[in-house]
């Protein structure tokens, strides 16, 4: 499970940064003077560092459990 | 101003606390506490991935081409995840076959082959150059804005030049650092721990000058994008056109980088301690990629704002900002970062670069010669340090020339590019090694010779053509005036940056090559056993040795003296009573190593001299015998024959066993019924003769004629009375055989039960007169009729009642009654009562009570058993209850009858 729950982050993750989606939010916008597409890709990253984290956490737990 | 005392009293005061940081941390390793063996310490020390490149480059890249430099460190963060799955894997591998280095995990995978082991190393050592390079670059550029170093080109001479001391000094740096462990499987604790702290305090310094940029000189983010929006430089927001192709070939890159540069394959498997630090740092190294990239954009920005274009090298704005702001002891501190950026990445660079080579090429060359390795074999430990020493040397030395001859005018990240490129040349072979069995050597040997000569044509070729080392029309006509082969555009491909031009080709002939050679070719046995521990590494357990198919001999002392040569005497005799120990037998008792040894003595080598120098080693001590590939599916198959056999002869035997139980317990049945058909046999003739023989006696006493007329009548009666006796036996053995059988048929009618009861007492009512017993009957049922065979039903209810007649002493009582859902019809008599140990048999056959009252036995004994089976029937039951001298017999017959055979009777048609 936890493989699979690691795999699931990095597809996200790729989805998330690469082409199309990236055309989103690669626009000339800016949100509270700074650049929309800036501002996404650190949201991005941070979202899915703290995926893996809380993946990690999750599953370490329960296997310690068992 | 700086002064220069300042700059060099800081560098050295530097390097000194990294050295006592790292001495301090060996002396705790000595003692068994190990400091750097901590999840944190091991995510951290991954970040030697940020170079000078990210601390210098990034921003230089920035300044033109916006946000995508942050593709090298997305690629990262993005397979950062999947760690788990390819690190762990790869990690496991590697510490159970005492890999190395990278060039050493693919020799290996390919039956430990030295060629590769050579092409990879060399490959790398060139590939790595204009890396380390950009190290030394960096490091120069920022001495450079700080005043301390000139540089000018027209009366260079490098004994005047500070890149070429700086670059000597990192050396002996490295050396001092690097090279004290001659085992290069043995984690080097101080090197791990300096190269952490160094991570540490290389973000703390970007992040102080960023936080300096954007929040002093500037009012914050918004501000600093505003201003720099306003200045037209918002083209640096967005991706455009090219960009976005860049974007996603250049993630993919960095996250083959990430893995596969030698110096991160060092850091991530060479010096990690527990799989389970993985866990960590698939969060944290991404965490600090986003943190030590978070002001990058910021920072180019201030420095296009802050300085007219062309006057400062965008390369250098992180220190050139505060210098030019006078905030000196930021930009010392900056300039410090840069250089710890710069020379972990050096120290741990060449240091894999080292030991890569010399255990795939130098030892292999040294150890291949018989006369040189006999010469040489007590000496070959020293040798083998000083070679590496040399080669560190030697590595710096050449990327300062590759600096000042050609990275001289180069960006730091187009630089550094180049060196990504030739390592994602070592993912096909790698990736393919750990997940398909069937990838081979030639096929990785030809796949990494096509990229090679794709990224050498496609990335340096051009480089050498602009410093004038190459005819440059092949720039613009194509290799031998072939349009579609022009470095920069192969087929004619146009629209992708050099470098993602370079990256797709390189690596799409590589990988396409590498499978379909593998499809069409054989591999080795030896070839085919390391596929099956790389690939099934995690099926294997701990003990890659017996995993192995080996024949060859070698004696053991031979081995002995092998490993002493390399690891010293106590080590080699710790190392062999560890094995010994671990398998449980004495070390002394035998001549002749068995494989497992072998394979172990070649693995601890391996740690040392990498493993084709160890395979040549052993197998000079060893007389292998090579055994094809036949002979190896040979064996598996005859094993795997063996197997199902087995597993056939197993279930077959088992079945056999059942067989002869089932056989078992028919012949036991059948012995019994046997013996009961023999008493039977017996028991009815003995029954016949008793007739027989007082039909004869009064017979021959009729012959006599003097007889008078009443005694003949009398006897006569008798002879009569008899017949019936017998042909009333005769009727019963009869009736018991169909029952038995389940032959006999019953005649099935609507009956009413009292009346059938009534007619029953009256045709016995004489025999109980003529015997003075009382019959009491009671008779209490609400069905007026029953499914019943009267004949055989009345006939039990006589047998029960003659039966009670011949026992009873004063009295029956006949009852007729419901209870739940049957009819119970019930006998009961005063008489002697059965003994208990006789009550189980009363309704076998030929039961006769021993304490009849008359001499004669009266009845066959075969009433019972024959009521017992006609109840059984219709589908009830006869029982008995015999206590101080009360016998009760009683019927149960179910209200509504199934008319069915009773199961045990259906068996016997």
């Amino acid at each position: 499970m936890k493989k699979q729950a690691l795999i699931f982050v990095f597809i996200l993750g790729f989805a998330l940064l690469n082409y199309p989606i990236l055309l989103l939010y690669n626009t000339p916008k800016s949100i509270a003077g700074i650049p929309a597409s800036f501002l996404f890709i650190f949201l991005w990253l941070l979202v899915l560092t703290g995926l893996t984290f809380f993946t990690v956490k999750k599953f370490n737990k329960s296997s310690d459990a068992e | 101003m700086l002064s220069r005392e300042w700059i060099i009293a800081a560098t050295f005061c530097y390097l000194g606390l990294l050295i006592a940081l790292a001495w301090y941390t060996e002396r705790e390793a000595a003692k068994g506490k190990s400091r750097s063996a901590h999840p944190w310490v091991y995510a951290l020390s991954l970040a030697v991935y940020c170079t000078a490149w990210t601390y210098f480059g990034s921003v230089g890249r920035a300044s033109t081409n916006g946000l995508e430099f942050l593709t090298i460190y997305i690629g990262p963060c993005l397979i950062a995840p999947l760690w788990w799955i390819i690190l762990r894997k790869t990690i496991r591998i590697s510490k159970a076959l005492k890999i190395t280095s990278i060039a050493d995990f693919i020799s290996s995978r390919y039956g430990k082959s030295a060629h590769l082991g050579i092409l990879v190393s060399i490959f790398c050592i060139i590939g790595i150059l204009p890396y380390i390079s950009i190290q030394i670059k960096g490091i120069e550029n920022s001495l450079e804005v700080l005043n301390l170093a000139e540089f000018s080109q027209s009366d260079f001479n490098f004994w005047n030049d500070t890149a070429f001391y700086v670059a000597l000094g990192l050396a002996g740096f490295t050396i001092f650092f690097g090279t004290r462990n001659l085992d290069a499987t043995l984690r080097h604790e101080g090197l791990v721990m300096a190269v952490t702290f160094e991570s540490v305090f290389k973000l703390l310094a970007f992040l102080a000058i960023g936080i300096f940029i954007t929040f002093f000189l500037f009012d914050g983010l918004g501000d600093l994008f505003t201003q720099a929006s306003a200045a037209g430089l918002d083209r640096l927001f967005v991706l455009n056109g090219d960009a976005v192709s860049d974007w996603f070939w250049l993630g993919l890159l960095s996250m083959v980088a990430v893995m596969f540069l030698p110096r991160q394959f060092h850091m991530a498997v060479i010096e990690n301690t527990s799989e389970k630090h993985i866990d960590t740092a698939m969060w944290l190294f991404p965490l600090y990629l986003i943190l030590i990239n978070l002001f990058v954009l910021p920072i180019a920005l201030a420095g296009l704002l802050l300085f007219p274009s062309g006057t400062v090298n965008p390369d250098t704005f992180l220190l050139a900002i505060p210098m030019s702001k006078n905030a000196h002891g930021l930009a010392l501190l900056g300039y410090l970062g840069g250089f710890a950026a710069a020379t972990s990445m050096i120290i741990v660079s060449t240091i894999s670069l080292s030991t890569m080579l010399s255990n795939n090429l130098i030892m292999p060359i040294l150890v291949s010669n018989r006369r040189l390795q006999d010469r040489l074999r007590t000496r070959l430990p020293q040798i083998l340090a000083w070679t590496r020493r040399g080669i560190i040397l030697s590595i710096i030395l050449l990327a300062y020339f590759y600096f000042r001859k050609l990275g001289n005018n180069a960006t730091l990240v187009s630089t550094g590019l180049i060196s990504f490129v030739a390592v994602a040349q070592l993912a096909p072979s790698i990736l393919g090694g750990i997940y398909w069995k069937n990838g081979s050597k030639l096929g990785a040997i030809l796949g990494l010779w096509t990229g090679i000569l794709v990224w050498f044509f496609t990335l340096i070729l051009p480089i050498l053509i602009q410093n004038g080392y190459w005819d440059p029309s092949v720039l613009s006509q194509g290799l031998f005036g072939i349009v579609w082969l022009k470095p920069t555009s192969l087929f004619g491909m146009e629209g992708m940056s050099s470098i993602t031009h370079a990256f797709f080709f390189s690596v799409f002939f590589n990988t396409l090559i590498y499978a379909g050679v593998s499809l069409f070719t054989h591999q080795t046995s030896r070839e085919h056993n390391q596929a099956l521990i790389f690939v099934d590494i995690f099926k294997l357990g701990d003990n890659p040795d017996r995993s192995t198919i080996w024949r060859g001999q070698a004696t053991q002392e031979a081995l002995q003296n092998l490993l002493e040569t390399f690891l010293g005497k106590k080590k080699a005799q710790k190392a062999m009573e560890k094995f010994f120990q671990s398998k449980g037998i004495p070390a002394n008792e035998r001549r002749w190593a068995d494989p497992e040894l072998v394979n172990y003595c070649q693995r601890l080598l391996s740690g040392h001299i990498g493993s084709a120098a160890a395979r040549i080693m052993i197998e000079s001590i060893v007389n292998e015998e090579e055994i094809s590939m036949e002979e190896v599916m040979g064996i598996l198959r005859e094993t795997q024959e063996l197997k199902n056999l087995n597993l056939e002869l197993k279930s077959k035997s088992k079945a056999l066993q059942k067989a002869s139980e089932n056989l078992q317990e028919a012949n036991e049945a059948l012995k019994i019924s046997d013996m009961l058909k023999d008493e039977f046999i017996s028991t009815v003739t003995h029954e016949m003769k008793t007739p027989i023989t007082s039909i004869r006696a009064f017979s021959e006493i009729l012959q006599d004629e003097s007889i008078q007329e009443e005694d003949k009548k009398r006897f006569l009666q008798i002879i009569i009375d008899e017949t019936d006796r017998m042909t009333r036996l005769i009727d019963q053995v009869l009736d018991l055989e169909r029952f038995d059988s389940g032959r006999q048929k019953l005649n099935f009618e609507r009956v009413s039960l009292s009346e059938l009861v009534e007619s029953s007492i009256s045709s016995m009512a004489q025999v109980f007169s003529d015997k003075n017993i009382r019959l009491i009957s009671r008779i209490s049922t609400s069905q007026n009729t029953l499914f019943l065979d009267e004949d055989r039903i009345k006939q039990v209810i006589l047998n029960l009642l003659s039966n009670a007649a011949k026992f009873a002493k004063s009295e029956v009582r006949l009852s007729v009654f419901e209870s739940a859902d049957q009819v119970i019809v019930e006998v009961l008599d005063d008489g002697l009562g059965i003994p208990e140990e006789d009550q189980p048999f009363v309704f076998d056959k030929f039961f006769q009570a021993k304490n009849q009252t008359s001499k004669k036995p009266v009845g066959s004994g075969l009433g019972l058993a024959i009521s017992k089976k006609i109840a059984e029937y219709h589908g009830g039951q006869l029982r008995l209850e015999s206590k101080k001298g009360k016998t009760r017999f009683w019927m149960e017959i179910p209200l509504e009858t199934s008319f069915k055979v009773p199961q045990n009777q259906v068996a016997h048609e």
